[in-house]
């Protein structure tokens, strides 16, 4: 290999070098500008609407090609499967044991919760509802985490909506076509999400680091050793984008500086079908009238309304 | 429009389906041995054979325009893919006289030489977009698969292109 890439007889070697044409230059000149550029306006609305456009275009075009991919690697799972079924039947009994008690439970658990709502009249806020959608492409870049799913606008699925698969959060939706959109996966470098931690009565952050795993940063300064793995992790509802209370993972591992990895429970599971939760931050608040109120200022006269001042004055 | 301009036309187009074939390859979740193995960047090894082969057939319009469809596609930043494209582009045009008539092997090598150069532009690029350094592990996995792809490529086109196996380009 040395000889032929060094070797004489073809002249003299890479010195044999032809300029390359000014608009390839000017081309790249430019392509370095626009990154530089994307510093500072990468969300730019032209740019998001000309990815969602793109998204909606080749939409069609992701699902015929993705079609047979999943066609050959669900019959590969089916063979693996046949090859691991009494064994993967032992378990799923034993599972679907265990599951049968929390079901039970559950079901007691929601009775009583009911009672109390009915007694109490809490004002829960709960996800409107959930939008199926297949996957229908994926980055397969080296650092991006993202997926293409199936339903978009029209199906209502908004920027900022939680995306999650059987398992528990998958990401949120980062791009809206009109029939597809674009979902930004938890171990994305540039995920952040609000989550809460049960045992510990706490909140942070978890971000994504490209590496696909994720890890917190707590908000507020919690004693060391106060975190133990396997404590559980689900969103917090923090900034009103994604609902509380949607299961994301667990705690595997503490650094020494804090930094918590989270084992996602939708990690080994790799997603087809999804679930685009449809939920809206209530912005309006109703607000609390007694019966027994003054009344309006506008049954009082506008006599009455200049003269109250004074006379909460004169009272004091 | 004469014939000639027909046709130049038509191979500029067949570049285009090509290197659009390659990216939506990268989107599709093809998943190779469970996800273990990236997809690799086909549109780069696409671009370093038209560089070699069909030079006349792939101006930088096209492989810039490829690549700002790549990122808008990928819904990252707009730019770092266009750059790695035209570095490779750049790289391949530069070295053509050199590339002439070598070995397999040697295109190889070259390739590799030309995308590791574009792929550590594209890690420095997103390093500072994210501003914190990127993990190399995944990055330098996919630039071995796509080297390791690429004599299939070379081979492909060639086969497809009616060109014998060694010196192509003269």
């Amino acid at each position: 290999m040395r000889t032929a890439l060094f070797s004489a007889g073809h002249g003299d070697g890479l010195r044999r070098s032809e300029r390359p044409p000014t608009s390839l230059l000017f081309f790249l000149a430019f392509s370095i500008f626009m990154t530089v550029f994307s510093l500072y306006g990468a969300n730019a609305s032209v740019f998001e609407k000309a990815r969602a456009t793109l998204l909606d275009r080749f939409a069609p075009v992701f699902s015929v090609f993705s079609g047979p991919v999943r066609f050959t690697q669900n019959r590969v799972g089916d063979i693996s499967d046949y090859f691991a079924v009494m064994e993967e039947n032992r378990q799923l009994r034993e599972e679907n044991e265990a599951l049968r008690i929390w079901m039970h439970q559950a079901m007691a658990l929601e009775q009583r919760v009911a009672q109390y709502e009915e007694m109490l009249d809490p004002k829960v806020v709960r996800p409107g509802e959930y939008i199926p959608a297949q996957v229908i492409a994926e980055n397969g870049g080296p650092f991006s985490r993202a997926l293409v799913l199936s339903a978009g606008g029209d199906d209502g699925v908004r920027k900022g909506s939680a995306v999650i698969n059987g398992a528990g959060l998958i990401g949120h939706v980062v791009t809206v076509g009109s029939h597809a959109s674009r979902v930004l996966l938890l171990t994305d470098a540039d995920s952040h999400v609000p989550v809460y931690i049960e045992e510990v009565d706490t909140e942070g952050l978890l971000s994504g680091t490209a590496e696909r795993r994720a890890e917190i940063r707590l908000f507020s300064g919690r004693p060391k050793g106060e975190l133990q793995p396997g404590m559980r992790v689900v969103t917090s509802g923090t900034g009103g984008t994604l609902p509380r209370g949607l299961p994301v993972g667990e705690v595997v591992r503490i650094s020494d500086k804090g930094v918590a990895t989270i084992g996602l429970y939708s990690s080994d599971q790799r997603a087809h079908m999804v679930q685009v939760v449809d939920y809206v931050f209530p912005k309006t608040i109703e607000p609390i009238v007694e019966e027994d109120a003054l009344p309006a200022p506008a049954e009082l006269g506008d006599d009455a309304v200049a003269s109250a001042p004074e006379a909460v004055a004169a009272d004091g | 429009m004469d014939d000639r301009h027909f046709a130049s036309l038509a191979t500029v187009g067949v570049a285009a389906l090509l290197l659009l074939l390659g990216i939506v390859l990268l989107l599709v979740p093809l998943n190779l041995f469970s996800g273990t193995v990236p997809t690799p960047i086909l549109p780069l090894c696409i671009i370093f054979i038209y560089g070699l082969e069909r030079p006349e057939s792939l101006p930088p319009s096209l492989s810039f325009a490829m690549g700002l469809l790549h990122d808008l596609l990928f819904g990252a930043a707009i730019g770092p893919w266009a750059s790695v494209y035209l570095v490779v582009h750049a790289l391949v045009v530069w070295q053509r006289s050199y590339f002439a008539g070598r070995d397999v092997v040697v295109l190889t090598t070259g390739f590799a030489a030309a995308s590791v150069l574009a792929m550590a532009l594209y890690w420095f690029e997103m390093s500072i977009l994210s501003s914190r350094p990127m993990p190399v592990f995944a990055i330098f996995w996919q630039w071995v698969v796509t080297v390791l792809s690429f004599p299939f490529l070379l081979a492909l086109f060639r086969r497809l292109a009616g060109r014998p196996r060694s010196n192509s380009l003269v």
